[in-house]
């Protein structure tokens, strides 16, 4: 497969983009509405299926479009090609504060596994497909489902994910214990597993749920500090608590206006009555 | 090479995709030899057998050494089956471990995907099977049961008042009605209601009413027997409870089997003038009502020639009995057909005074007191 070799560099510190500088004749492809801006003289076309150019016949394009759809991105991909004579630059942003990860398909084996929606863009010849997870427990309690992306080929592929992004090496027997949703993405040499948290307590008052994700080498893995369900909980929390009272004093504060306007009226509906 | 088989081998400090190598076994000791690099020697009874990776498939050889661990894992599996089939009996135990926990992830889809599709095939022989579970369900209803809903169905009807239990057209009912049903295992009974509209009804287990326009309508007593031997087929055939179990669900049918009938009897009152049955069900009670005509020595084309009659002299009469028994072109020649087919013979005609009949039906006679 040809590969494209890609310059780019990652701007911003927690909302960020990548810039990347294509070569003449070079293309990259995202999902759709992920570019932030282009130069002139790209052209930008939207392809059914990965836009990896391996298929050429339609229905096999469909088919590949209809299984990434199922991984959480597109049926369409966009595919930003260099028509013009010199350098040109296409930049991506990411949909959510967090950190943008290039990662070198080829020195991880030609294949990584990303959590549902992780791909933002990569060079063409980056596939996108879907890595079902055939272990049902894992499914069901490991916080990524039944379903993830498998990226294939050998170019940069950008993966993105909220909050602050950590590469870690597992060498062989080494693992990890990391809270169900904090995995971004893996090498598909890792053996991905759960793990019960042990004590009734800790599962109940311990905050991380039920279960564990055990990670074990060999392998590299990628995890994210703040996953999106953690942030728009918290978010969600705090934007309950702004709009009401906070506090006892605030309690005694409505009771103290309630308890004005009620007397207010009955003071007033006698003073009437005179 | 004969036993060689290609692999990857992973370490701490070696790249994250691992390093090419070829892997054989001699004797009780594992040999990896990395592209660059020396040749490793390792006792089996050193190395460890895991299954790894994110498909829960690899097979893993890891051995520690004083730099961590080390480990290889075969490129494919035709790597894998030389290394399977090569190693020393040493590690085979482990090696079974590992074939069956990747079994054990196949075994556990195929049983979810079967039985799911096992529920899909019950649902789908249960639809196909509907008519049939339907039928088989209406022969289990026993028929004092069916008595039962009958007499409370006409009970609720003759709290409109409207019922005639007697005089000329009732016994022309009965007549026509014994001939028709002689030998039946249910004891009929006839009556007219007191409606201009032209309709009849059978309720179960053997209640025939008949409306007091329909024996204005009709212009012969073999027209009216023609209307009687395809209602009474309706009751012979369980029509009406199989019709009940289409439309009240299986709930009414246990409360009739279970004795409780004043409730459906009350909605069956008021459903059964206007209650619809299939067309195969009609079909089946035309096609049984001609052969019962024959059986009664009365002329079955008394039956086509009063749908005929409906079709074209009375369109804009309410014809209740078309709305409900749908009497289209196709049927009536269905009907004739059928008659056609019969063998050729000659019906002594009823020796009812139709005269007497319908005059005693007209409105003028209810009207004067």
């Amino acid at each position: 497969m040809d590969m494209d070799p890609i310059d780019y560099s990652i701007h911003g510190d927690d909302l960020q983009y990548v810039e990347l500088r294509l070569a003449p004749g070079r293309c990259a492809v995202s999902e759709p509405g992920a570019m932030m801006y282009v130069d002139d003289g790209v052209t930008i076309r939207s392809e059914i299926g990965d836009g990896s150019g391996r298929e050429t016949h339609f229905l096999g394009r469909l088919w590949r479009g209809i299984r990434r759809s199922f991984s959480g991105e597109s049926l369409f991909t966009s595919v930003y090609a260099n028509d013009a004579a010199g350098p040109r630059r296409v930049a991506f942003a990411a949909a959510s504060p967090g950190q943008i990860v290039p990662v070198d398909l080829a020195a991880v084996g030609g294949e990584l596994i990303v959590q549902r929606g992780g791909f933002l863009a990569g060079a063409r010849g980056v596939e996108i497909g879907v890595a079902l997870q055939k272990r049902i427990r894992v499914g069901l309690f490991g916080g990524e489902g039944f379903i993830m992306q498998r990226l294939t080929g050998n170019g940069t592929a950008f993966i993105h994910a909220s909050g602050a992004l950590t590469e870690m090496r597992l060498a062989p027997g080494e693992s990890l214990r990391v809270d169900t949703g904090c995995l971004v993405a893996l090498q598909n040499t890792v053996h991905y597993d759960i793990r019960y948290v042990g004590r009734l307590k800790s599962a109940l008052f311990g905050g991380e749920g039920l279960f564990f994700a055990q990670l074990s080498g060999p392998g590299t893995i990628w995890l994210q500090s703040m996953p999106l369900k953690r942030l728009s909980q918290t978010m969600l929390g705090s934007a309950m608590a702004a709009s009401r009272p906070r506090g006892a004093l605030g309690i005694l504060w409505v009771i103290a206006i309630a308890a004005f306007v009620i007397a207010n009226i009955l003071l007033g509906g006698s003073g009437g009555g005179e | 090479m004969n036993g060689r088989f290609a692999v990857r081998l992973y370490g701490r400090d070696l790249p994250a995709a691992g390093v090419p190598a070829s892997a054989w076994f001699v004797g009780q000791h594992l040999r990896v030899a990395a592209e660059p690099g020396p040749e490793l020697d390792i006792a089996v009874d050193q190395l460890r057998v895991d299954t790894g990776g994110f498909d829960h498939d690899r097979l893993y050889l890891g051995w520690d050494t004083p730099a961590g661990r080390l480990s290889i894992s075969p490129v494919d599996a035709a790597a894998e089956a030389t290394l399977v089939g090569t190693a020393p009996a040493l590690l085979d135990a482990a090696l079974q471990r590992h074939a069956r926990g990747t079994r054990r992830n196949r075994h556990q889809w195929r049983l979810i995907t079967g039985v799911a599709a096992a529920a899909a095939l019950l649902l789908a022989s249960l639809w196909w099977t509907y008519g049939a579970l339907v039928s088989w369900a209406a022969d289990h209803v026993p028929p004092e049961a069916e008595a039962k809903l009958g007499a409370a169905t006409l009970a609720e009807l003759k709290k409109g008042g409207k019922l005639i239990e007697q005089g000329p057209a009732v016994d022309a009912l009965r007549e026509i009605g014994g001939r028709l049903t002689a030998g039946s295992r249910y004891s009929y009974h006839w009556a007219l209601l007191d409606e201009p509209s032209i309709n009849a009804f059978a309720a179960p287990g053997g209640q025939v009413v008949v409306h007091r326009g329909l024996i204005a309508a009709a212009r012969t007593p073999e027209e009216l027997a023609g209307v009687l031997a395809h209602e009474i087929q309706h009751i012979e055939q369980r029509h009406t409870l199989k019709s009940m179990i289409n439309g009240l669900g299986v709930a009414a049918l246990a409360t009739v089997v279970l004795g409780d009938v004043s409730a459906v009897a009350g909605m069956l009152a008021y459903q059964i003038g206007t209650l619809s049955y299939s067309r195969d069900l009609e079909a089946e009670a035309d096609r049984l009502g001609l052969r019962a005509l024959v059986r009664a020595d009365i002329a079955p084309q008394g039956m086509a020639d009063f749908f005929r009659t409906l079709e074209k002299e009375a369109p804009q009469m309410p014809i209740a009995l078309l709305s409900s028994h749908p009497a289209t072109e196709a049927r009536i020649e269905a009907i004739e057909a059928g008659i056609a087919a019969l063998p050729k013979q000659d019906y002594p005609p009823l020796a009812i005074d139709w005269a007497a009949v319908q005059a005693s039906v007209s409105p003028d006679r209810t009207a004067a007191p």
